[in-house]
């Protein structure tokens, strides 16, 4: 283990964020269990008051799991220069067997506790608490989720140790190995390059159309949830050599250093931000006829969709620029 | 119409401490009128008038507003309802010292957003009814225990509430103040707004313009009056 600042302050604030959740969960439970919005019950209004405390919590430990996901991996990217072998967080991560299913697991999080802020945010428009049973529903699928994220990251740092010599992203992220990113990699470039375009323009449209007329957001919000995977895998395949200028680097990791200008964090921010508020969309498409939402759900809606087409847009401009403009000519 | 059911309300609940303020409550308030909460000093009455203006929450039981159940409310939803249907008058008034008769009276509206000059008309007009307009720039500690009283409500007059709330008002009034304020009540019951007062001052209750006197002790409803 590396007494670094920002494993300090990842590891306290996943033990911060384990004890929050499960604190709010053990009410949340609760509320499931014995919520009865037409009961003038001493136990009803106990939970009516109680939820705004556990509200507040979660909200806060939600935020605080979007930020610990970015934490993470500028954590990992700094670590590398301890491992022999290691040339960005891809070397770090590979250290030991925690450290890409720690970063899997954030991102699921990531998406969880941003889908629950919106629901929170949703919830909290309604005079009658319309959305509460599915919060806290959403609630106790995610928490299982941070205490094992909590577990994992505490091994992959517990078990980190420089002796090891790690593998580089150069060869991890090339069609010569195996696994999913070495196919990823070997995925012919023309076809991904139309997925990506194809899927993002799709996107795209729906979204104007949703934004236009209230119609397709369960087409908008799944069309968004692909794409956010075909970005991904297009940036591995054909857009991040663009960036680094050299053909046979595909790594998304690297783009995080300081040589890029950090300009992956932006990039991976538009990515999840879209995707998070896309699939938002979705998500509160089964309420809209709630009599509480009728008035305030589609305005939500349409917010959440401007900035998930603003981020998807934002993305595929930069890919673009960078295509276009980069030394690398291919 | 406000209906109570069953209202409990409970102080430091599991502690040595704690105290029952009141017993399962349930009664009916008639809109338009004049009702008078009556009774001893601890009976529960500002309590209860608490919780019907939305200042505090019941630990159990419910209120419903006009057909509208209101007690289960977010905060952010009762807000506007304690700010746009209720008008409070405090025993102790409650005025903001260190700002003009004006400005508090212009203070609860703030939050509504309208026009500053559209406000201090309004303000400007209420303290033209109550004979309070040479007051309009003096400071409220300058005041005289009549003045402060009719600045406290046209203070609660200035969201133009349909219920006017209203807590011991002539706890610190000589006869001939406490009357005046009873001939103001009437005037706003002409009005059509609903008016509930809790006192044990025999002007008030004993005044022809209260259709309802509800009689309480130790928290719970003896004699529910007349309707």
């Amino acid at each position: 283990m590396f007494f670094n600042p920002g494993i300090i302050a990842l590891f306290i604030s996943s033990l911060l964020i384990s004890g929050m959740v499960l604190y709010a969960s053990f009410y949340g439970a609760l509320i499931l269990r014995y919520w009865d919005i037409k009961s003038g019950s001493e136990t009803q209004l106990n939970l009516e008051r109680r939820t705004y405390l556990i509200s507040t919590i979660i909200s806060y430990a939600c935020v605080f799991q979007l930020c610990s996901f970015f934490l993470f991996i500028y954590t990992a990217d700094t670590l590398h220069p301890f491992f022999t072998g290691a040339m960005c967080a891809v070397g770090s991560l590979n250290v030991n067997k925690w450290g890409f299913p720690t970063v899997i697991l954030k991102t699921i999080t990531f998406l969880l506790a941003g889908l629950w802020l919106i629901i929170n945010f949703t919830d909290n428009r309604g005079f009658d608490y319309p959305l509460i049973k599915v919060k806290y529903l959403l609630l106790l699928i995610i928490t299982p989720l941070i205490l094992a994220e909590t577990i994992m990251q505490s091994n992959y740092f517990l078990g980190l140790n420089p002796e090891v010599i790690t593998s580089c992203c150069g060869s991890l992220f090339t069609a010569d190995t195996k696994g999913v990113a070495s196919e990823i990699v070997s995925l012919p470039r023309s076809v991904m390059e139309i997925a990506f375009y194809g899927t993002m323009m799709g996107a795209l449209v729906l979204g104007a159309v949703f934004y236009r007329t209230g119609k397709m957001g369960y087409g908008f919000s799944a069309a968004i949830s692909v794409t956010f995977l075909i970005s991904i895998a297009s940036f591995i395949s054909f857009i991040s050599i663009y960036f680094y200028e050299l053909p046979t680097h595909h790594c998304p990791f690297c783009i995080l250093q300081k040589e890029y200008g950090y300009i992956g964090y932006f990039l991976y921010l538009l990515l999840l931000a879209g995707g998070l508020t896309g699939m938002g969309v979705g998500l509160l498409m089964p309420f809209r006829q709630m009599p509480s939402l009728k008035e305030t759900l589609p305005a939500i809606q349409k917010h959440l969709t401007l900035i998930s087409v603003i981020c998807y847009l934002s993305f595929t401009a930069i890919a673009t620029f960078q295509i276009i403009f980069s030394n690398l000519k291919m | 119409m406000i209906e109570l059911q069953n209202i409990r309300k409970v102080f430091n609940e599991g502690l040595s401490s704690e105290y029952i303020a009141l017993h399962d409550l349930t009664l009916a308030i008639a809109a338009h009128q004049v009702t008078v909460l009556k009774g001893p000093s601890g009976s529960g009455k500002t309590t209860l008038l608490s919780i019907l203006g939305c200042m505090a929450r019941p630990t159990a039981g419910r209120i419903v507003l006009a057909g509208r159940e209101i007690t289960s409310l977010p905060e952010r939803f009762l807000t506007d309802i304690r700010r746009q249907t209720f008008g409070f008058i405090f025993q102790h008034y409650n005025l903001l010292k260190g700002i003009s008769v004006i400005e508090n009276v212009m203070l609860p509206a703030y939050p509504q957003g309208e026009p500053f000059s559209l406000l201090k008309k309004q303000a400007a007009d209420l303290l033209k009814l109550f004979n309070l307009t040479h007051k309009a720039a003096a400071k409220v500690e300058w005041l005289s225990g009549g003045e402060a009283q009719r600045t406290a409500i046209a203070r609660a007059l200035v969201n133009q509430p349909e219920v006017i709330i209203a807590d011991e008002p002539t706890a610190h009034l000589d006869t001939r103040l406490s009357r005046e304020f009873m001939d103001i009540m009437r005037d706003f019951k002409a009005q059509g707004k609903t008016i509930l007062i809790a006192s044990h001052d025999p002007i008030v209750h004993e005044s022809e313009v209260v259709d309802r006197v509800v009689q309480m002790r130790d928290g719970r409803i003896i004699d529910a009056g007349v309707i």
